[in-house]
């Protein structure tokens, strides 16, 4: 979409409204009502009381659902609106939580935009949750399977596992320490939305702990922390294990905790464009005069990265511009130009149209794993050029010699014409003597 | 008896001998033609000349290696081969004359059709 100056200004008042409200509410750019699913009989909620002490620090309002055994419904909506922006599912053994909170729901919600976090441990691992995950292409692993790993101390104990080896920066920055993991671990599909955060010890497996001889992941073959962000947003985690966020091990997991809730709440990788804008080289807008076929434009986009207080420029190297119609005409990539201290501005630079009508897309498609998506898209035709704008014959050099041999037969036609008619007289008769 | 060679021989110095004699016999019909006719003398000046414009347009192109402007070297090179074509038109005309069109007829239907092809040619070339 195409921005004119003066909503573009509006749009950056808007903007800062919107932030100033965000920064007196909360740190999450998409919403603060969370809402808390735990079974009472597996989860003692002052086990993670640093957690939620945290989450309360970051302005969230935390509302408990405690599941036992009675089976009345969970509402995440009233009518079509979402009640709660974000969900904490614990591990969850009740056999009617199917009926509470059906897969579908589930889906609804992360569809709406609404974040999820869930935690599941080889003794509770709900069907619904687990269906839930299954269609976004993160299989975890079902009841009773446990990573185990012998080249650690084996039977009940924690694992360690290294904190440097996050895969998505995105997400969790690498830490220098050891984390502590106990719990199952997941497959995954090879799809482009899941983000992939922490992966299984190469020497690890999960095994059926009832059965021998079954094993759902093996080596660096499972993953422990697992994302996921949808088309529109939305994010969903999941944690193998719930005593990777207990009190117990605050010490050696709570900044991983922290960053890994802070994505998936949305608190952090939020990137967003204020708008794209394009228009001749010359300072004219599109609306003042239509492109046509090589044409110098310039196309500017601001990004902006909502960092968890506010919203900063948003740097990067790798964003590309690209002219469309059907096929890329150009793919440019963006360089910085003037930056605010909200949001940092990205140009082309200059550059020619193509020597091709049509309708073309002026597009910016910026999807990187971990951070939020984003897509600028303006379709604009570009006109070929009018009978009289192309250059006429002796505005080009090569053009003159055709031109000198019209010009000289005509003048030669000419002079033949007056000295055949000057001729004519003379021979006339002893043509027709000769004839007759 | 003469062998197969000689035969061959004087086969092939008949037929040389009969091809330049043909030509011979060309140059001075052609000759005989135009000698005391000034118009075809005329005519076929300028058909030699619109030859040898259309030649150098050609080369042109060969020379750059480049028809960028093509419209101007098709008007161009059609106004010869145009001009050309109806030149020989009118000296097959002048020299025997068609059944039923006279020559005077003949000569202004020239000069009509060269002044459309002008007019073409000026306009493709833009």
């Amino acid at each position: 979409m195409i921005i004119s100056g003066h909503s573009f200004r509006f749009w950056n008042l808007f903007i800062t409204l919107f932030q100033l409200a965000l920064v007196a509410q909360a740190k999450s750019a998409s919403g603060s009502r969370t809402l808390v699913i735990y079974d009472k009989r597996l989860t003692d909620l002052e086990d993670y009381s640093t957690l939620f002490s945290n989450l309360g620090d970051r302005s969230f309002q935390l509302n408990y659902k405690p599941v036992s055994n009675d089976s009345t419904p969970i509402g995440l909506f009233q009518g079509e609106e979402r009640l709660y922006d974000n969900l904490i599912i614990f591990p969850i053994r009740s056999r009617h939580f199917n009926k509470q909170l059906s897969v579908d729901k589930l889906l609804d919600f992360s569809n709406e935009g609404g974040h999820i976090l869930t935690l599941s441990s080889p003794e509770a691992t709900a069907d619904n949750v687990r269906l839930f995950l299954n269609q976004l292409g993160i299989y975890p692993s079902p009841k009773n399977y446990h990573l185990e790993d012998y080249f650690q101390s084996g039977g009940d104990t924690p694992l360690r596992v290294s904190g440097s080896n996050v895969l998505n920066e995105h997400v969790v920055p690498s830490l220098k320490r050891d984390l502590i993991y106990g719990g199952s671990a997941a497959l995954l599909d090879s799809s482009n939305l899941i983000v992939p955060v922490l992966q299984a010890p190469r020497t690890s497996f999960t095994k059926d702990s009832q059965k021998h001889d079954e094993n759902w992941t093996v080596g660096s073959q499972g993953y422990i922390v697992v994302s996921f962000q949808s088309l529109q947003n939305s994010r969903v985690s999941w944690v193998g294990s719930d005593l990777f966020f207990n009190d117990k091990y605050a010490s050696s997991n709570g900044q991983f905790v922290q960053e890994l809730m802070k994505w998936t709440f949305g608190e952090k990788s939020i990137v967003k464009s204020l708008g794209a804008r394009h228009k001749h080289t010359n300072g004219l807008e599109y609306s003042d005069m239509p492109y046509k076929v090589k044409d110098d434009v310039i196309y500017e986009i601001g990004l902006t990265e909502w960092d968890g207080t506010s919203w900063a420029p948003f740097i990067a190297k790798d964003i590309q511009f690209e002219l469309k119609m059907i096929d890329p005409y150009y793919r440019i990539t963006l360089k910085p130009s003037n930056s605010a201290p909200t949001a940092q501005y990205y140009t082309t630079g200059n550059f020619s149209l193509p020597d091709h009508h049509g309708i073309f897309t002026f597009t910016v498609d910026y999807k990187r794993s971990g951070l939020s998506f984003f897509t600028e898209r303006d379709v604009k035709p570009i006109r070929h050029l009018a009978n009289d704008e192309y250059p006429r014959s002796w505005e080009i050099t090569n053009s003159w010699v055709y031109l000198t041999a019209i010009y000289s037969v005509i003048v030669a036609w000419a002079l033949f014409v007056t000295l055949f008619l000057s001729f004519k007289r003379s021979h006339n008769v002893q043509m027709e003597k000769k004839n007759n | 008896m003469p062998t197969k060679a000689t035969v061959r021989k004087s086969e092939t110095l008949s037929s040389t001998s009969l091809f330049s004699d043909s030509i011979s016999a060309a140059c001075g019909a052609y000759k005989k033609q135009v000698c005391d006719d000034k118009r075809l003398q005329l005519i076929d000046a300028f058909l030699t000349f619109l030859v040898v414009v259309g030649v150098v347009q050609f080369g042109f192109i060969c020379v750059v290696r480049d028809s960028f402007p093509l419209n101007a070297f098709l008007a161009g090179f059609s106004a010869c081969v145009g001009q050309f074509v109806l030149l020989m038109s009118l000296r097959m005309q002048w020299v025997d004359s068609f059944a039923g069109i006279k020559r005077e007829r003949a000569f202004m239907e020239f000069v009509g059709a060269s002044l459309v092809l002008h007019f073409v040619c000026l306009h493709f070339v833009n």
